[in-house]
């Protein structure tokens, strides 16, 4: 019992169930000794939040605060013992290496788990009628998909910048590595309450969750909306860290303009994070109390008004999807160079790219409002930020073609995977203008025009560079490469079968199939595509099938590679796999610059200082 | 308890003085032109310079921007 | 593993990690204040050129209160920053007993003599959200100021090494400011209804 006892996340999860039940015991008491009707939703929200406060107690994430906070010494992050093997996983870790691999293991988790409740209800709308879900199943079913998702895809953006950003700045750590082990530790319970809503009943809101159907439906919203919160903090002080991080650590002579493009990326990202993610966590909050309190933010009927709420709600939610994109399209860009040995092209251009499609971000979130009887006057601005997007994103893809011209591209897998994140990109760029263009948006709204469009933006932005940094860099995490043959199956399998799905979905939408339907009139001639829709889906389904098989099996079996295996200039590949304890063992001297790659003469990017002090005998 | 390493002493406690001072008075004018019915702009205005006060020279901004952070 | 890992010589100087935490404090702020950026959208589009019927008496009472705790947090961290550990800890005292003051008229007078409740219209939402929030937030306050007094009283805090010292003090700095846009927003613009 105390052996079990011993590993951090069991405590959590029994200290979160207690929680639930000292958060609902309360309520009920409180309520009983009042004399008040007996309500279950405050007494689930209460013990929902306490709920995973405890987790984080039991956790004992919080134990070096309360420390801290008595006037005890703490040790430095780098100092403290921790558990060798994998039992360092399961439990808290200052180690950036760590908490990376352990944010990479959430992320996969809830990608299976969200990518799973889409094959439910792709099932189901293989064929017209109601099969074997309810209709309020599929709705919360369809609501959890994108916000589980959406939590794995953050989960997934930290889990690249929390490995692999110290290493190519060449930090130690990150700034606050405390912290760092929070950020990751308090999304665990936010993403369990998520899925905790399926218990209470379902929402039937989408993942949006407008009201008023938020205000009135079952109150498995309400886990929903604490899940989101609890995520979202998640995500707020892993982008504060990050932007410390690479203001504050990065290596000797590493200017701003000889950071890797990825640092960029991670920059420009955390930055929306950090300020944006407060408004859906407010917009959220509104309605939570909303439904507790009856406060009319959002009732007409009291005086409110649900515009406001799609106004906080897509402050957040637009910009969302660049937090979701930026790391993927700097993983291209860092990735690129490497593969085919040519210097990045317009180094410069590319990393201000970033900055302007995140300042840019912020400008348009009301073009999701065309048709929701928003404010007239505000259509044709927001149509024109809108599509100003494109110029700083092109500047993306000139950059990515003019590197690859008359490049010696090696076609490994994870060159594959950028190959496909540059072309689905492509295809998720061209498809927006109908959607941001006000006359055009009116009709394709709502239809799953829309949703072929998403996926294919988060499919090139996020799915496949987040793909193909597995395969670059998992050799890095376990000294093994993964197998290239079951690679290529994963990369052809996912390519073709998510082109079906997607250009299946833009043409269903164009033809009038509506989103976020359970049932449709066969009259309409959809059941076709919808079968060959779900196939795809299915195709997708098996290819991150294989991409697990591979990393379990290339874990023990992998060819072992310890060096540079990509011929990289990046610090991370001067260390041997698997990084070593405290990354470099001296100092980190950048002496070139990132992406000069088969250029003659250059000096190389990076010179790896041994460190005196670590040596048995001190020099002096 | 008092080195004579810290001339800058009266200074700064003045200074707080000074500035808390100026913030009173702002509260008071804004105030009498809440109740007053004067333009909406001047409180507006009002509140940027007391919020700039404020964090100027109570939370000391510029330390954020400092290379070697001592204090004072 | 721990081995092979002999005793590692600090990356940076106390003074260098002292700014990254400022930097990193100051973005906590930066995050928080679109919270409160939200929540004052929110008191505009939905009243607009109204305002929440309030007694303007409390309300610059309990400004007044909240501003002069400012002044004395301030003192606090001067006091410290020059080695006056006495005075440290009497203007820390006044700022946290001004804190609670600051609390005990929002929420035990304000609160009380609303003729309004939350559930009472869009005034009564934006009010107890937007006053709910913020006293939160001097609650947090409140119980920092409480660590940084019990670990001063220990003499735990010196002239050159403060840094939960300034943490708590630029903390409560910005939820005075806070404070400083909700004041007009809740009490002065608009009319009342």
């Amino acid at each position: 019992m105390k052996k079990i006892l011993s590993i951090g996340m069991i405590r959590g999860l029994l200290a979160q169930v207690v929680g639930m039940a000292i958060g609902f015991g309360l309520v009920t008491l409180l309520q009983t000794l009042t004399g008040q009707p007996l309500k279950a939703e405050p007494a689930w929200v209460v013990g929902g939040f306490i709920s995973a406060l405890s987790f984080l107690t039991g956790l004992g994430i919080f134990n070096d605060w309360f420390r801290m906070a008595r006037g005890d010494e703490v040790p430095e992050p780098e100092e403290v013992e921790e558990p060798r093997g994998l039992r360092r996983y399961w439990g808290v870790s200052y180690d950036h290496k760590v908490i990376g691999v352990q944010y990479a293991f959430l992320s996969l988790f809830l990608l299976a788990m969200g990518g799973s409740f889409a094959l439910i209800f792709r099932v189901e709308l293989a064929q017209a009628g109601l099969q074997f879900l309810s209709f309020n199943l599929f709705n919360t079913l369809i609501g959890l998909h994108g916000m589980v998702l959406i939590a794995s895809i953050l989960m997934g953006i930290s889990a690249i910048s929390n490995y692999v950003i110290p290493l190519i700045i060449g930090a130690r750590d990150m700034a606050f590595p405390r912290l760092n082990a929070f950020s990751f530790w308090v999304a665990v319970p936010g993403a369990l309450l998520l899925v905790f809503s399926l218990a209470l009943g379902g929402f039937e809101t989408g993942w949006t969750g407008y009201p008023p159907l938020s205000v009135r439906g079952p109150m498995g919203v309400q886990m929903f909306f604490l899940g989101v919160w609890f995520v979202g903090w998640s995500s707020i002080l892993g982008a504060l860290n990050l932007i410390t991080t690479i203001l504050r650590m990065r290596s000797k002579g590493m200017g701003y303009f000889r950071m890797p493009i990825l640092a960029w990326a991670v920059l420009s990202t955390s930055i929306i994070a950090l300020t944006a993610t407060q408004m859906i966590g407010l917009s959220f909050q509104l309605v939570l109390f909303e439904r507790l309190l009856g406060m009319g933010f959002f009732d007409p009927a009291q005086g409110g008004n649900p515009i406001l709420f799609q106004h906080l709600f897509w402050f957040y939610s637009h910009p969302a999807v660049y937090i979701f994109v930026l790391p993927g399209l700097g993983v291209v860009s860092e990735l690129l160079p490497v593969f085919v040995r040519k210097p990045l092209f317009g180094y410069r251009w590319v990393a201000m790219s970033s900055f302007g499609i995140g300042l840019v971000g912020f400008l348009v979130w009301a073009h999701h409002m065309f048709a929701a009887g928003m404010e007239e006057y505000l259509r044709v601005p927001f149509m024109y930020s809108t599509l100003l997007v494109a110029v700083p994103t092109g500047v993306k893809f000139f950059s990515w073609t003019a590197t690859i011209w008359q490049g010696r591209m090696r076609l490994q897998t994870p060159m594959l995977f950028l190959i496909g994140a540059i072309v689905i990109f492509l295809l998720g760029g061209i498809t927006g203008p109908l959607l941001g263009t006000v006359s055009t948006d009116l009709h394709a709204t709502d239809t799953y025009y829309v949703v072929g469009h998403f996926h294919a933006t988060m499919f090139g932005g996020y799915v496949f560079p987040f793909f193909a940094a597995l395969y670059y860099w998992y050799p890095k995490i376990t000294g093994r490469r993964m197998s290239e043959r079951l690679g290529k199956w994963h990369f052809w399998l996912l390519f073709i079968g998510f082109m079906v799905m997607s250009l299946g979905q833009m043409r269903i939408g164009l033809l009038g199939m509506r989103r976020r339907i359970a049932d449709y009139d066969p009259a309409l001639g959809f059941q076709l595509p919808n079968l060959i829709i779900t196939l795809a889906g299915f195709a997708v389904a098996l290819s991150v099938l294989l991409l697990f098989i591979n990393m379990f099996r290339s874990a023990r079996k992998g060819e072992p590679a310890t060096g540079n295996l990509w011929e990289s200039r990046s610090p991370e590949w001067q260390i041997p796999s698997p990084t070593p304890a405290h990354n470099f063992s001296g100092e980190v001297v950048v002496t070139g610059d990132p992406y000069d790659y088969g250029l003659e003469g250059a000096p190389g990017y990076v010179r790896l200082e041994a460190d005196l002090t670590h040596s048995p005998q001190p020099a002096d | 308890m008092e080195p004579e390493t810290s001339p800058s002493r009266p200074d700064e406690l003045r200074r707080g003085v000074l500035v808390f001072v100026f913030l009173a008075i702002l509260t008071a004018i804004e105030y009498f032109i809440g109740t007053h019915e004067l333009p909406v702009i001047l409180l507006w205005v009002i509140a940027l310079i007391k919020a700039g006060l404020v964090i100027w020279y109570f939370m000391h901004l510029k330390r954020a921007f400092r290379e070697e952070g001592e204090h004072e | 593993m721990s081995a092979e890992v002999p005793a590692l010589k600090p990356a940076h100087s106390y003074a260098y990690k002292l700014r990254t935490q400022r930097i990193g404090l100051w973005l906590f702020i930066l995050s928080d204040a679109f919270m409160f950026g939200g929540l004052l959208v929110t008191r505009f589009y939905l009243l607009g050129n109204r305002r929440p019927d309030l007694d303007q008496f409390v309300g610059l009472i309990v400004t007044s209160v909240l501003l002069i705790s400012s002044f004395f947090m301030n003192r606090a961290e001067v006091h410290i920053s020059q080695g006056n550990q006495r005075g440290f800890i009497t203007s820390t005292l006044i700022t946290m007993l001004l804190g609670i003051g600051f609390l005990a008229g929002v929420i035990g007078v304000e609160w009380r003599m609303a003729h309004f409740g939350p559930a009472d219209g869009p005034q009564g939402a934006v009010f107890y959200m937007m006053t709910g929030m913020h006293a939160f937030h001097v609650l947090t306050g409140v119980i920092f100021l409480a660590i940084i007094l019990r670990n001063g009283l220990k003499g735990h805090y010196s002239a050159e090494r403060h840094w939960a010292v300034e943490a708590a003090a630029n903390y409560w700095h910005f939820v005075d400011v806070v404070w400083i846009f909700f004041y007009p927003a809740l009490y002065l613009i608009g009319m009342a209804i």
